[in-house]
């Protein structure tokens, strides 16, 4: 807090005093604001690089000493990138799956969140605790096991009854978004915010004989609108940046996602840094513009959200 | 209640319906036609198929999908390149025929490992009476294993030290006759050495223009060991250590036996490249080489094409030279021999040559044996069409070979003209002879990769020394060939 | 007896309910997690490749193996020591970062845009941007170094800095999104607490660390654990920035297990790497409960 009460001086001493306290504030605020800055300035310089090395002309890349313009702009590792790529197909199937995973995380979740905080069913609270312990498992346990459950999927892509016969979900976006298609994380957030809800509102409800889903949906979801929100844009930053899984279960050069297409400029033995650049850029692009539209809301959603248990 | 049960689930079959349809494959797509002929697809590594080999390669099938013998097949060829080649291959012959490629560029040295998916040749070999003979043997034995033959090898890839010539020039246009660097001599470790310390500018201790690069020395541990006519692995199936490093325990055995001895003395040579301050860090690439700023580096015959984008253009390649060198005085107490010469264990001391890497043509099979269609049956027999032509007519191979601007492992076609002008390819073919395989046995490509390379890097970074890292890439080496072959 | 059974019926329509919304959640555990953290445990006591053909039964062979492999201990301690250096690190930075931004003045909504940034890139892209500014000769850093006077640093290519490089990368991508939750934990603080403190001549300094961080010490709590969890598990940047190298110093358990799960030479290591994924997860369970441990003694 400011102390923005200061009376006005009415003596020369008092007016002393009061120009040294200015001066002091003054001074500790062009501290402040030069910290901020330098903070700022290491946050953003890798992107700045990133930027100016993608426009740069290739020969200008390698080339000592380093120069913080390019000489001109140029637009071929753009280019370069769309030639090589399937770039559309792959910013496509990154969409299609970050937001169907976005769907199902924030309705499914919300939902259960919902039973978890308000129903108080019998032995919600052992499921829920069996549920939250499961987020301490690093993914890399189920890693094989879960492309055998994906690829002898009953029913799926050419499937039987017994998983036999096709190939599952396999080189299928399905295989993508249906492992973290409902995380515990989301279940765990969206009660806490469900939790700091008065339940008096569900028992009138009830009483009144509404239907259960009617209350969630009508009632208490608008009031999580800001954890949703918040929830979302952690799903959707998870889902767009998901790599290591889509690598092993997608195969074809049109189901790939955007976060393999680094790959493609990068061999063991060649690092195109170009293209690059230009590519890791196009991939930040859509979740920035993201961030930017919802941020208003973000930092609200986590001071209501999940965080205090 | 009725109703949240069928709102549930509902809008769970629509997502899971909605996942379903978007890139859902059903069983009927495996066969496809383009202007009436079966689609046979080919999948590449990436490394192989860097950006310009790509092009060549594009550039190759679009003439070869064109000519009589491909048409009459009824077949058109495309192209694929894999960025992780034999885990994509791995899962997709564990989900059967239809996610599979019908033809792979494989890289040979990882044949033993990954058995299971590849389909054995040696019936339509027999069936067809393939003249294997013209192969290259050290290449086409490469894709042998236990007696089965995985493959017929494409492209003969021998490994070398490339030099720039301008700097060499500049450097003999200013050094006195005895002094002046001849590339044509440098046939042996201690030239090496020397030629490296001449070719290097130093500011204070900093390099400022490398030599010889060395940071990548740990990739070329297998060739040098190879010039001093050892080996890495005991491949004697009759012996006792089958499969395991030919590296005997402690400095005892170390010094009194050929091979151990060799593994010994090229790990105290590249230390002895390390400490000489050779190279800057960040002269590692080819980036460094192609601007002038490392005058030495390693590479293999696809190298020039990597190089087309920089200025430099005067290169040669030679093969690694020969050992002369021994360090059973100490690590620091090297000893010249006579590369010539037989040693008290009745080995040759040293001999030019190197490293063969290469690729093959493969037909992977699904991994489980209910899964081979007849469907799939017919893909093969028309991809074993497209190999045999590919590589047993001619025409094909020299076609292929002319766009791709490699080596062949038919070694009966060597003496054409393509072969003979001038540049790398031959000024290479000459020691082909002297080239040798990487190990063929299980396990050999993570030994390499993961026990070999770390621990040379460590050596380079200076934080063990030859002992440590000799014990370490045996017993370390030992326990990892013998759990990847089931041994234990 | 009227009302207590329609109470009782009340209750079980409630439960059926209950069940019927957690259901969809549930049976996606049961079928993405469970079933294949039970896979993976029979996996574990067999000899066999990813096709699960050959089948060998080896009891607890893997498990020793596992004991012996100086590789995994290897990347044990790897990550033991990220751990080390980039959750306090972490932390400390994103709570400060967070402090600065808590401010009234004009433009620190701007500030707090920037320092998230880094978070919203995916850890791909900005290993990919950091490898660039690594480069030991064209890199930004280097020739930055070079140009005030001090000598080009190895970062990624030598053992002895290549972790600390990837910390600090890893750093710069985490601080922005801890950076808010600690914000928004500042934001609830209420401002008496401050006022009192300040009535009390309590200078800035003595308030952050009397007042502020006791009182988002659950914030903390929170913090510290997903940090820690998500600390062990680092794959990506390690995939793109150096395959576990120089000399295996970046190699992290996860990395190790993907390499023998799927990895290019996988091989006939499937059940192996169950068995090490297993030990990882012990490992982990061992420290969070640690942490737990020490942060309960002292909020004491």
């Amino acid at each position: 807090m400011e102390n923005t009460k200061i009376l006005a001086p009415s003596s020369p001493e008092a007016k002393r005093e009061h120009r040294r306290k200015l001066g002091k504030k003054i001074a500790s605020r062009a501290l402040l604001y030069i910290v901020l800055i330098l903070c700022a300035l290491v946050m953003v310089l890798p992107f700045y690089w990133s930027i100016i090395t993608s426009f740069r002309p290739k020969e200008e890349i390698l080339k000592l000493p380093v120069t913080w313009f390019p000489s001109r702009f140029t637009l071929e590792h753009y280019a370069y990138v769309f030639e090589t790529i399937p770039f559309w197909e792959m910013l496509g199937n990154s969409l299609f799956t970050t937001c169907v995973g976005l769907f199902t995380n924030l309705f499914f979740g919300s939902l259960a969140a919902y039973a978890f905080s308000k129903i108080r069913f019998t032995g919600h609270k052992v499921i829920f605790n069996i549920l939250l312990s499961s987020m301490m498992i690093p993914g890399v346990i189920t890693l094989i096991p879960t492309f055998f459950v994906l690829l002898r999927f009953p029913l799926a892509g050419g499937n039987n009854l017994f998983g036999q016969g096709g190939i599952g979900f396999y080189d299928n976006l399905a295989a993508v978004i249906l492992p973290g298609a409902i995380g515990v994380y989301g279940i765990f957030f969206m009660r806490q915010f469900f939790a700091s809800l008065p339940d008096d509102m569900a028992e009138s409800a009830r009483m009144d004989g509404a239907n259960e889903f009617i209350i969630y949906f009508r009632i208490y979801l608008p009031l999580v609108v800001p954890g949703l929100l918040t929830l979302g844009i952690f799903t959707f930053q998870s889902g767009w940046n998901n790599f290591m899984w889509p690598n092993i279960v997608l195969q074809s050069p049109e189901n790939q996602l955007l976060t393999m297409a680094f790959k493609f400029f990068k061999t063991p033995t060649q690092v195109d840094y170009g293209p690059l650049m230009a590519v890791s850029l196009l991939m930040s692009v859509p979740i920035l513009i993201l961030y930017i539209f919802m941020q208003r809301y973000f930092v609200q959603g986590v001071a209501l959200g999940g965080v205090k248990d | 209640m009725k109703k949240q049960l069928i709102s549930a689930v509902l809008s769970l079959a629509v997502v899971t319906g909605l996942c379903a349809c978007k890139g859902g494959a059903t069983a009927n797509d495996y066969s496809q036609y383009e202007d009436g002929r079966l689609v046979l697809n080919i999948w590449a590594p990436d490394q192989y198929a860097g950006s310009a080999v790509k092009q060549k390669f594009q550039g190759f099938l679009d003439k070869f999908n064109e000519t009589d013998e491909i048409k009459e097949l009824g077949v058109k060829l495309k192209f694929q390149a894999m960025t992780q080649l034999p885990t994509s291959l791995r899962t997709a012959c564990m989900s059967g025929p239809q996610k599979m490629p019908d033809i792979v560029i494989w890289d040979r040295f990882a044949t033993p490992s990954n058995t299971s998916y590849l389909l054995p040749f040696d019936d339509m070999i027999a069936e067809d009476n393939v003249d294997t003979s013209k192969f290259f043997e050290e290449a086409y034995s490469e894709l042998t294993v236990d007696g089965q033959q995985y493959g017929l090898p494409l492209d003969a890839d021998p490994w070398g030290i490339y030099i720039n010539m301008d700097l060499v020039d500049a450097y003999n246009a200013t050094a006195a006759d005895a002094d002046k660097i001849d590339v044509d001599g440098l046939n042996t470790w201690t030239e090496l050495l020397e030629t490296a310390e001449k070719l290097t500018v130093r500011d204070g201790s900093t390099v400022t223009r490398s030599g010889l690069n060395t940071t990548s020395a740990d990739g070329q541990f297998f060739s040098f060991i190879y010039t001093g006519t050892g080996e890495l692995i005991d491949t004697d199936k009759d012996s006792e250590t089958y499969g395991d490093t030919v590296m005997k325990e402690g400095a005892s055995g170390m010094m009194n036996d050929g091979q151990s001895l060799r593994v010994y003395d090229t790990l105290a040579f590249f230390q002895e490249l390390y400490t000489k301050n050779l190279c800057n860090t960040g002269h590692g690439g080819t980036d460094a080489f192609g601007n002038g700023l490392c005058a030495m580096t390693y590479g293999s015959i696809y190298f020039p094409q990597e190089l087309s984008g920089y200025a430099l253009k005067n290169y040669k390649m030679i093969p690694y030279p020969a050992r002369d060198r021994t360090y059973l005085q100490g690590e620091n107490n090297a000893e010249v021999l006579d590369p010539e010469a037989e040693d008290k264990f009745g080995m040759q001391n040293g001999q030019v040559g190197g490293m063969l890497g290469g690729y093959g043509l493969t037909i992977p099979q699904p991994v489980y044996k209910s899964m081979q269609t007849e469907e799939w049956q017919s893909h093969v027999d028309k991809a074993w069409e497209v190999i045999k032509l590919w590589l047993m007519n001619d025409e094909m191979n020299e076609l292929y070979f002319t766009e791709n601007e490699a080596i062949t492992c038919r070694q009966d076609l060597w003496t054409n003209d393509f072969y003979s002008q001038d540049g790398v390819i031959k000024d290479i073919i000459p020691y082909l002879q002297n080239y040798k395989m990487r190990p063929g046995v299980a396990g050999y490509e993570t030994f390499e990769s993961s026990v070999v390379r770390s621990e040379i890097q460590a050596l380079r970074e200076g934080s063990q020394t030859v002992l440590t890292t000799y014990g370490d890439i045996r017993s370390q080496g030992n326990t990892l060939l013998r759990q990847a072959q089931g041994r234990s | 007896m009227v009302s207590s059974r329609k109470k009782l019926s009340m209750k079980a329509q409630r439960n059926i309910v209950g069940y019927i919304f957690v259901a969809p959640a549930l049976l996606f555990f049961v079928i993405f997690v469970l079933i294949p953290l039970v896979l993976s445990l029979v996996l574990s006591f067999f000899q066999t490749d990813m096709f699960f053909m050959d089948m060998e039964f080896i009891r607890l062979d893997n498990f020793k193996r596992v004991f012996q492999d100086s590789l995994f201990w290897r990347s044990i301690v790897n990550i033991l020591l990220y751990t080390l250096m980039a959750v306090p690190l972490n932390v400390i930075c994103s709570l400060v970062l967070a402090s600065l931004v808590n401010t009234r003045l004009s433009g620190a909504k701007v500030f707090r845009v920037l320092f998230y940034l880094p978070s919203i890139t995916s850890s791909v892209a900005a290993s990919t941007v950091w490898l660039w500014l690594m480069n030991p000769s064209y890199g930004l850093l280097n020739n930055i170094l070079n140009a005030i006077g001090l000598p080009s640093a190895t970062w990624l290519s030598h053992s002895k800095t290549a972790l600390a490089s990837v910390t600090l990368i890893t750093v710069w991508q985490g601080v922005g999104s801890n950076m808010i939750i600690f914000l928004a934990a500042l934001q609830n603080m209420p401002a008496q607490v401050y006022e009192a403190a300040k009535l009390d001549g309590a200078g800035p300094i003595t308030v952050f660390f009397r007042m502020t961080v006791p009182l988002i010490a659950p914030t903390m709590y929170f913090i510290l654990t997903m940090t820690l969890i998500g600390a062990f598990q680092l794959y990506d940047q390690v995939y793109v920035l150096t395959s576990g190298g120089p000399a295996n110093s970046t190699l992290t358990p996860v990395y190790l297990i993907w390499q023998n799960s799927f990895g290019d030479n996988a091989g006939p290591q499937a059940g192996y790497a169950a068995a090490q994924s297993f030990v990882l997860f012990v490992i982990i369970m061992l420290v969070t409960v640690l942490v737990r441990r020490f942060d309960r003694d002292n909020s004491k």
